[in-house]
């Protein structure tokens, strides 16, 4: 996630995680370069994707299942 | 005894009753049994008033504004982050770090702040880690009453006494606390390894993960960051020195905060303002007016009289009672109303020959503060970091925590009390 756009966005995402009132729904771990590592918790995996979506930082949704 | 100092005393153990209960929020209840004192007629409101400590209310809000603000930044993240890849990921010195950033942090802030701002990023490390996040909130809540024990904001026992009693100023608090305060963690420190250990073990990979995360991204503001540091440290500073410019802490706070909110602009003043706790805010407010009936009715100066009587004036034998009472009361019920009360009751066995009162202040403000740790329900931060992490999937149980904290406390009490009677009493 290098362009500064996604990186923006990527944050607005964060941010929405990290000032809810749940605090283990979507952890964000960030490393050097702007890469991140992302841990959701199962029962927030639809939150997450909503979220990305609206941010448009997704670019496709398949459920296996 | 008057039939006004008998309805005072009926107020005021049904209102205490109704606070332990925890049934009604405490707010609602303290503000009740206040109103009542002045409805009764046993205050009037103008004597009511009076009674209120607004040095008290002045330091607490001014220190939310501030902290609230500064908490937008990232600052409290990036420094655990920064403290957990200085360890080198390893759990067991993270949660050292943790418990010591903890201890230092709710010294010069309100301990249940300071466990906001840290049990997320705790939450997100010991995730990283693959470890149990109890025993590292455990460690954070121990330190966190104790660290609050070393200064005069860093506990509202201290904010309490500190206003009350003009001559225990800032300085006075920290030269007189802080050398047992940092023992006492000093002392846990080992503990907290022997205990904890076996518990947190992790992998070379996971602490390898925690060493490579990039703790600037966490600073979210940096501008704000400047503004809110350089207002932080005025006010410390200013803590330091507020004898010296004759002023009382509470300007020191609010001058802080009104500095910190010219300076960010209007926009973060609605935010900040919405912020202050201030439910706590008034449950302070119902708590000096129920208390100014005991006091205006002559109920305080009478228990006193009586505590002389028992302990025969010696200043061994009262000091240690307090200390005790305090830390026996404060793990089970709110050390806030306990230490409200005994206030008035100290200053009173001052007016009645006791000359030396010093000891008995910090006996209060180390047993209430410490006492703290003896139960999950001792202290607000106790009960804070529990419902945070209970509703993360974490529960932390009443007898878990009693099996840590009550052992501990107890440790803690034993010092307390040697300190005290080595530096004062002989």
């Amino acid at each position: 996630m290098k362009e500064t756009p996604y990186v923006n966005e990527l944050r607005k995402v964060r941010n929405f995680f990290d000032e809810n009132d749940v605090y283990t729904d979507v952890l964000f771990y960030v490393y050097t370069n702007h890469k991140y590592q992302v841990i959701v918790r199962q029962d927030y995996y639809n939150d997450f994707i909503i979220q990305l979506m609206k941010h448009r930082l997704l670019k496709s949704v398949e459920w296996t299942v | 005894m008057e039939q006004q100092a008998i309805l005072a005393i009926g107020i005021f153990v049904v209102i205490y009753g109704l606070i332990i209960a925890e049934k009604i929020h405490r707010t609602i209840v303290a503000m009740i049994g206040g109103g009542l004192m002045i409805v009764l007629g046993i205050v009037d409101q103008e004597t009511a008033i009076h009674h209120i400590d607004f040095n008290t209310l002045g330091l607490l809000v001014g220190m939310m504004i501030i902290v609230n603000i500064t908490a937008e930044t990232g600052l409290f993240k990036y420094i655990a982050v920064k403290a957990a890849k200085r360890v080198k990921g390893d759990p067991v010195r993270i949660l050292i770090v943790l418990a010591l950033i903890t201890a230092f942090g709710s010294a010069f802030l309100d301990n249940v702040t300071t466990v906001l701002l840290l049990v997320p990023v705790t939450f997100s490390i010991t995730r990283q880690l693959g470890v149990n996040p109890i025993p590292f909130l455990i460690a954070q809540i121990l330190a966190s009453n104790t660290g609050g024990t070393a200064t005069l904001i860093g506990d509202p026992p201290n904010i309490m006494i500190g206003s009350a009693v003009k001559e225990l100023t800032f300085m006075a608090f920290i030269l007189n606390l802080a050398p047992i305060a940092i023992l006492i963690t000093a002392v846990f420190v080992p503990i907290f390894i022997i205990l904890f250990r076996k518990q947190i073990q992790t992998t070379e990979e996971r602490k390898q993960s925690i060493m490579q995360m990039d703790e600037t991204e966490l600073i979210t503001d940096r501008k704000l960051l400047n503004k809110s540091l350089f207002v932080m440290g005025l006010t410390i500073l200013g803590f330091f020195m507020h004898q010296l410019l004759h002023l009382e802490s509470a300007t020191v706070a609010l001058a802080g905060a009104f500095i910190l909110l010219l300076l960010t602009g209007e926009k973060m003043m609605e935010e900040a303002f919405q912020k202050v706790e201030w439910m706590t805010i008034f449950f302070f407010i119902g708590l000096f007016m129920l208390v100014s009936g005991l006091v205006e009715t002559g109920v305080i100066s009478e228990l006193a009289e009586q505590a002389i009587a028992m302990t025969g004036g010696d200043l061994v034998i009262t000091s240690m009672l307090i200390m005790w009472l305090s830390a026996i009361a404060s793990a089970f019920v709110d050390n806030i109303p306990f230490v409200a009360t005994m206030i008035p009751m100290i200053q009173e066995m001052g007016n009645m020959g006791i000359s030396n009162l010093e000891p008995l202040w910090w006996s209060l403000a180390l047993g209430a503060c410490l006492g703290g740790n003896g139960t999950l329900i001792g202290a607000s931060a106790n009960v804070i970091v529990a419902g945070m992490s209970g509703k993360e999937g974490y529960p932390i149980t009443f007898i878990q925590f009693l099996k840590y904290g009550f052992p501990l406390m107890l440790l803690s009490v034993i010092l307390a009390s040697i300190y005290v009677y080595l530096r004062y009493l002989i």
